[in-house]
C-alpha cells in the first residue's frame, strides 16, 4: 500500500480547488482499490505557496493543484503572459491536451522535475476596487491597486494605466479597507468576493490573465508507482480537469451574480475597449518578457495567441 | 580578535537595521506621497531582514544573552558545580548547533542543485541563505569557545 | 505519543538551562531522527518563514522601544503620568498607565520593563512599595504592551494562522481596557491591606503645564502610528518602520537625548533580543512543519472534540492547556507553537480566529509572568533588583485574581474582542 501526499497552495476544504483535491484523491483511490492512499492538505496547512512548491520539487509533497511561482523557473511566467487568449473558447483549445500552451508547458515542468497532467483553470482575471473604477487609462491613474510579486503581473496592470503596490497576501484585505490601496488587481472574481466582498465595490473585468492552477506530480513519486497505477492517476487527473473545465465558465458566473448580489458593481468591457487595452498591454509588456524568458516561447507565443 | 569580530558585528547590525528601517519608510514615502510604485522594494527589505535576524543572533551568541530559563543556574552557587554545568550546557549548545551546522548544509546542496531567485531583481536565494549559514556556523564556534572555557575553570580546581 | 516525548523533552531542556532557541533545535533534531524528515527542504522552510515581510515589523518595534527608552520618552510618559494619578495607589496607577502609553508606541514588553522599570522602582521604594510587589505589577502591566496595538505577540499570531493583522491587533483593546482597570483597582485594593502606602516629600516639582507640554510629542506617536495604520497611510507592518522613525526624530530632535554611542548600543541591543527571539522562531517554524505534515493539529482536535462534551468545556480545556503551556513555556513558544494547534478545535467550537486571538494573547500575560518559565516577570525582577521569590506570590496574585478573570471574560463573551474589529469593519 502506497500512501501519496496531495496539497494544494490555494483552496481551503470546501473551496472549489479543495473539492477538486478531494474529488482526485477519491478517484485514486476507488481506481487502485485502496491500494494507493491519498492524504489531503489544503490551503496553508503546509504552509506558504513558495513552501509547498518546495515541498513538491523535493518530493516531500507528491501531488499538487499549484499556482505556480517563478522562483525556479522564470519560464513559468508564461501563464501570467498579459491577453495571450482573450475568450473561454480559445483558452480552453489552447490549455487543453493537444493545445499550444499545454505542449510548452509539459517541456518546462519536466525539467523541474514534474510530470505534468493538465491546467485546472479558473477563469479570466480582472481589477477589483473600491470607492471607484476605471475604464481608461487615464481614469487608472487614479487608483492605487495591489499586485502580487510576480513578474509580470505588476506590469500589465501598470500597462493598463493603474498605479500598483505590491503587498503581502496576509495584509492585503486591512490595505484595502484602510485605503492603503484602492483595490485588488490580479484575482478572478471568486477571490475577490470570497475575500473582500464586504470592502470592495467594483469588479472590473479586464481579463489580462487566464487564471488556472496546475494539476502536478513529483517525477520521482510518478515513476514509483506500478505502471497500472499510474495509468489511474493520470486519468484521474484528466477527470478533474475536463470537469473543471465544465464547470469552471459556470462556477465564474455564478459568482459574477454572487457578486452583484453581495452589492459590487461588475464592470465589462465592451469588446473595443478589450481589444484597445490588449493592444496596448501586449506591446508594453511582451517585449519585457522576451527579455526574461527568451524570444523562443515569445514566438511561440506571437504564433498562437489570439487574434485581436 | 574577539574585539574585531565583536566590531565587525555590531557593524553589520547597525547597517542592516538602517536599510530595513530606511527602505521600509521610503515604501511608505513612495507609495503615499510621491505615488511610486518600486515593484521588489520587498525583496531588498527582506535581503536586509534576514542579515539582521542572524547577525543579532549571532551578538546573542557572542555575549551569551540567549533567552535562558536560569533558575537552575541561580540554584547552583558553587564555582565548581557551576563550571560543570556550564560544561554541560556548552557541549548540549555545541551537539545542537552541530546540527544547525548540518541543517544548513543540506539547504545549500539543495539550493545549488535547484537554484532559486527573487521575483523582481532576480536575487539568488543562495545569498540570504548565506547568512542562516553563517549563523550556524559562528553560533557552533561560540558554543565550542564556552565548552573550552567552562572546561578550563574545571580544571583549574 | 511522540508528540508528548517532544513536548516533555523540551521542558526538560529548557530546565536545566540550555538555551530556550537551542533546546528548541534539540527537540527538532529528535523530530528529524524520529520521523526521518528529507533535509533537503528542512532548514528551506525555516528560512521560507522567516522570509515574511510581516515578520520585519519584530525586529523595527524591538527598535522602537529601545529607541524610546535611550531617547527619553518613557522618562517624559512616566513624569506625565506621574501627575495625573494622584490619590490612593496612585504610583501603581502610574506604572500601569506609563506601560499602556508606552505599549501604545512599541509591541513589546521588554524595553517596557526596562524603562519604566528602571525610572520608577526607587519612586515606589520610597513610597512603601515592596519590590516584589513592584516587579510583580510592571511583569503584568509591561504585557498591556502586547494587548494594546502595535504588538509583536499579535504580529506573530497573525503571520502563523495566516490572519489580518490589523484585525488581530484591534481585538486586544477590550482585553486590554479590561485588565488596565482590574490592575488599577486591584493595586488599590492592595494599599493599606498588604502594604501601606506613605506620602513622600516631593520638593520642588516642575508645573504641570510644562509637564504636559514636554510630554505632548511622546503622547502624540501613539497618535501618528494607530492613525496611519487605520487612516490608510501605511500597513501594520510598516507602521513598525515609520513608529522607530518617529521615536528617532522625537528622541533625536525634540529630547536632544541621543548620542552615537547611546543610539549606536540601543540599535545593538535591539538587534541582539531580534536574534535571540528570531532563533526560538527559527526552529518553532520548522517544528510546527514537522507537527503539521504528521497531522497532529487535525488528531488534537479529534481528541479535543471527543473529551469536551459541550463547546463551553472545549473552549475551557483550550484555555486549561494555554496556562499551563504558559507557566511551562516562554511567551512566544506559546504563540508560535500551542496556540495554532488549537486554533482548528476554537474554530469547531464557533471560536472567531480573531476572538482567538485575543483570548490567545490574554493568555500570554499570564505565562510569561506564571512561574517556572516567567521571562517577564524573572526580568522585571532583575530591573527592579527584586529576589524572584519574593515577586512570585504577588505575580501569583495579580493572575489569579485580574489576569485570569480578564482570560475567562475574553473567551466567553465574544463581543469584548470583536466589537472594535467589526466596527472599523477589519472582519
Ligand atoms: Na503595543
Ligand atoms: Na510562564
Amino acid at each position: 500500500e502506497t500512501t501519496l501526499k496531495l496539497a494544494t497552495d490555494s483552496g481551503a476544504k470546501g473551496s472549489p480547488s479543495g473539492d477538486a483535491l478531494d474529488r482526485w484523491a477519491a478517484l485514486i483511490e476507488e481506481g487502485t482499490n485502496g491500494e494507493v492512499q491519498v492524504d489531503v492538505f489544503y490551503q496553508n496547512e503546509l504552509g506558504s505557496q513558495a513552501e509547498v512548491f518546495d515541498l513538491l520539487i523535493a518530493g516531500d509533497v507528491d501531488m499538487m493543484i499549484n499556482w505556480p511561482i517563478t522562483a525556479y523557473d522564470e519560464r513559468l511566467g508564461v501563464l501570467f503572459t498579459p491577453y495571450m487568449v482573450t475568450s473561454w473558447e480559445e483558452a480552453l483549445e489552447a490549455y487543453k491536451p493537444g493545445g499550444w500552451v499545454n505542449e510548452m508547458l509539459v517541456g518546462i515542468y519536466a525539467d523541474l522535475g514534474l510530470k505534468f497532467f493538465g491546467p485546472w483553470p479558473e477563469g479570466f482575471n480582472g481589477i477589483a476596487s473600491k470607492g471607484k473604477y476605471a475604464m481608461t487609462v487615464e481614469e487608472a491613474a487614479d487608483l492605487k491597486i495591489r499586485v502580487p510579486a510576480m513578474f509580470p503581473m505588476a506590469e500589465s496592470v501598470q500597462a493598463l494605466g493603474y498605479q500598483t503596490a505590491t503587498i503581502d497576501w496576509s495584509e492585503v484585505f486591512t490595505a484595502i479597507q484602510t485605503g492603503v490601496v484602492d483595490g485588488d488587481g490580479a484575482n478572478i472574481i471568486y477571490w475577490d468576493y470570497e475575500y473582500f466582498r464586504d470592502t470592495l465595490d467594483y469588479y472590473n473585468q479586464t481579463k489580462q490573465q487566464f487564471v488556472t492552477g496546475i494539476m502536478t506530480m513529483n517525477a520521482g513519486s510518478w515513476e514509483g508507482l506500478s505502471p497500472e497505477q499510474q495509468e489511474v492517476v493520470a486519468n484521474a487527473a484528466v477527470t478533474v480537469m475536463e470537469e473543471a473545465f465544465r464547470d469552471a465558465r459556470a462556477r465564474d458566473e455564478g459568482y459574477i451574480e454572487l457578486a452583484k448580489k453581495a452589492g459590487m458593481t461588475y464592470l465589462e468591457p465592451s469588446d473595443e475597449e478589450l481589444r484597445g487595452m490588449a493592444e496596448s498591454v501586449r506591446a508594453q509588456v511582451w517585449p519585457l518578457m522576451e527579455e526574461r524568458i527568451g524570444s523562443e516561447i515569445m514566438d511561440t507565443i506571437r504564433a498562437n495567441a489570439s487574434k485581436l | 580578535m574577539g574585539g574585531i569580530i565583536a566590531r565587525v558585528l555590531d557593524t553589520l547590525a547597525v547597517i542592516s537595521t538602517v536599510a530595513v528601517t530606511g527602505l521600509m519608510m521610503f515604501l511608505v514615502i513612495a507609495r503615499y506621497v510621491l505615488g511610486l510604485s518600486v515593484v521588489g522594494l520587498l525583496e531588498l527589505i527582506m535581503l536586509a531582514a534576514v542579515a539582521l535576524y542572524m547577525t543579532g543572533a549571532l551578538i546573542a551568541s557572542r555575549k551569551r544573552e540567549h533567552l535562558t530559563v536560569d533558575w537552575l543556574a541561580g540554584i547552583i552557587e558553587a564555582p565548581g558545580k557551576k563550571a560543570t554545568h556550564d560544561a554541560l550546557i556548552a557541549a548540549l549548545t555545541l551537539v545542537v548547533t552541530g546540527f544547525f551546522v548540518v541543517w544548513a548544509y543540506w539547504m545549500f546542496s539543495w539550493g545549488l542543485e535547484r537554484p532559486q531567485v527573487t521575483p523582481a531583481y532576480r536575487i539568488p536565494l543562495i545569498i540570504p541563505q548565506l547568512a542562516i549559514g553563517m549563523a550556524a556556523l559562528g553560533c557552533f564556534c561560540y558554543a565550542l569557545r564556552d565548552l573550552i572555557d567552562a572546561v578550563k575553570r574545571m580544571r583549574a580546581r | 505519543m511522540l508528540g508528548l516525548f517532544a513536548l516533555l523533552l523540551l521542558m526538560l531542556l529548557m530546565a536545566i538551562g540550555l538555551p530556550v532557541a537551542w533546546s528548541f533545535a534539540g527537540v527538532l533534531a529528535y523530530l528529524t531522527i524520529v520521523y526521518d524528515v528529507n533535509l533537503n527542504t528542512l532548514m528551506l522552510q525555516g528560512f521560507r518563514s522567516l522570509n515574511s515581510v510581516v515578520l520585519v515589523a519584530l525586529p523595527l518595534f524591538i527598535l522602537t522601544g529601545y529607541l524610546m527608552q535611550s531617547g527619553g520618552i518613557a522618562r517624559r510618559i512616566v513624569d506625565f503620568v506621574g501627575r495625573i494619578a494622584t490619590g490612593r495607589g496612585g504610583m501603581g496607577t502610574a506604572m500601569v498607565l506609563a506601560s499602556s502609553i508606552f505599549g501604545a508606541i512599541s509591541g513589546t514588553a521588554t524595553a517596557a520593563i526596562a524603562s519604566i522599570g528602571s525610572i520608577m522602582t526607587d519612586p515606589l521604594v520610597q513610597r512603601g512599595y515592596p519590590r516584589g510587589r513592584i516587579a510583580a505589577l510592571l511583569g503584568i502591566s509591561s504585557l498591556l504592551g502586547i494587548l494594546i496595538p502595535p504588538s509583536i505577540t499579535m504580529i506573530l499570531f497573525a503571520v502563523v494562522t495566516r490572519q489580518s493583522v490589523a484585525a488581530c491587533f484591534a481585538a486586544t483593546i477590550g482585553p486590554a481596557a479590561l485588565l488596565i482597570v482590574g490592575l488599577i483597582l486591584y493595586n488599590r485594593f492592595l494599599v493599606g491591606r498588604a502594604f501601606e502606602e506613605r506620602d513622600i516629600d516631593v520638593g520642588e516639582r516642575e508645573g504641570f503645564g510644562r509637564v504636559t507640554v514636554k510630554a505632548l510629542p511622546a503622547l502624540s506617536l501613539p497618535l501618528i502610528i494607530l492613525g496611519g495604520i487605520y487612516g490608510g497611510v501605511f500597513t501594520p507592518t510598516e507602521a513598525a518602520a515609520v513608529a522607530a522613525v518617529a521615536a528617532l526624530i522625537v528622541g533625536g530632535l525634540i529630547y536632544r537625548e541621543y548620542t552615537w554611542r547611546t543610539l549606536g548600543r540601543s540599535v545593538v541591543q535591539a538587534a541582539e533580543t531580534t536574534g535571540s527571539i528570531i532563533l526560538i522562531l527559527l526552529f518553532s517554524f520548522m517544528i510546527s512543519r514537522i507537527m503539521a505534515f504528521e497531522r497532529v493539529p487535525q488528531d488534537l482536535t479529534e481528541a479535543i472534540q471527543t473529551i469536551a462534551s459541550s463547546p463551553i468545556s472545549a473552549l475551557l480545556i483550550v484555555n486549561l492547556v494555554l496556562i499551563i503551556a504558559g507557566a511551562l513555556m516562554d511567551d512566544i513558544s506559546v504563540t508560535v507553537v500551542v496556540a495554532p494547534l488549537f486554533l482548528p478545535v476554537m474554530v469547531a467550537n464557533g471560536v472567531d480566529p480573531v476572538h482567538f486571538a485575543a483570548i490567545v494573547a490574554c493568555s500570554v500575560v499570564i505565562g510569561a509572568n506564571s512561574p517556572p518559565v516567567a521571562p517577564t516577570l524573572f526580568l522585571s525582577c532583575k530591573i527592579c533588583r527584586a529576589p524572584i521569590l519574593a515577586a512570585v506570590a504577588p505575580a501569583l496574585g495579580l493572575i489569579f485574581f485580574v489576569a485570569l478573570p480578564v482570560m475567562l471574560v475574553t473567551t466567553f463573551w465574544p463581543a469584548l474582542s470583536l466589537a472594535i474589529p467589526r466596527a472599523f469593519g477589519l472582519m
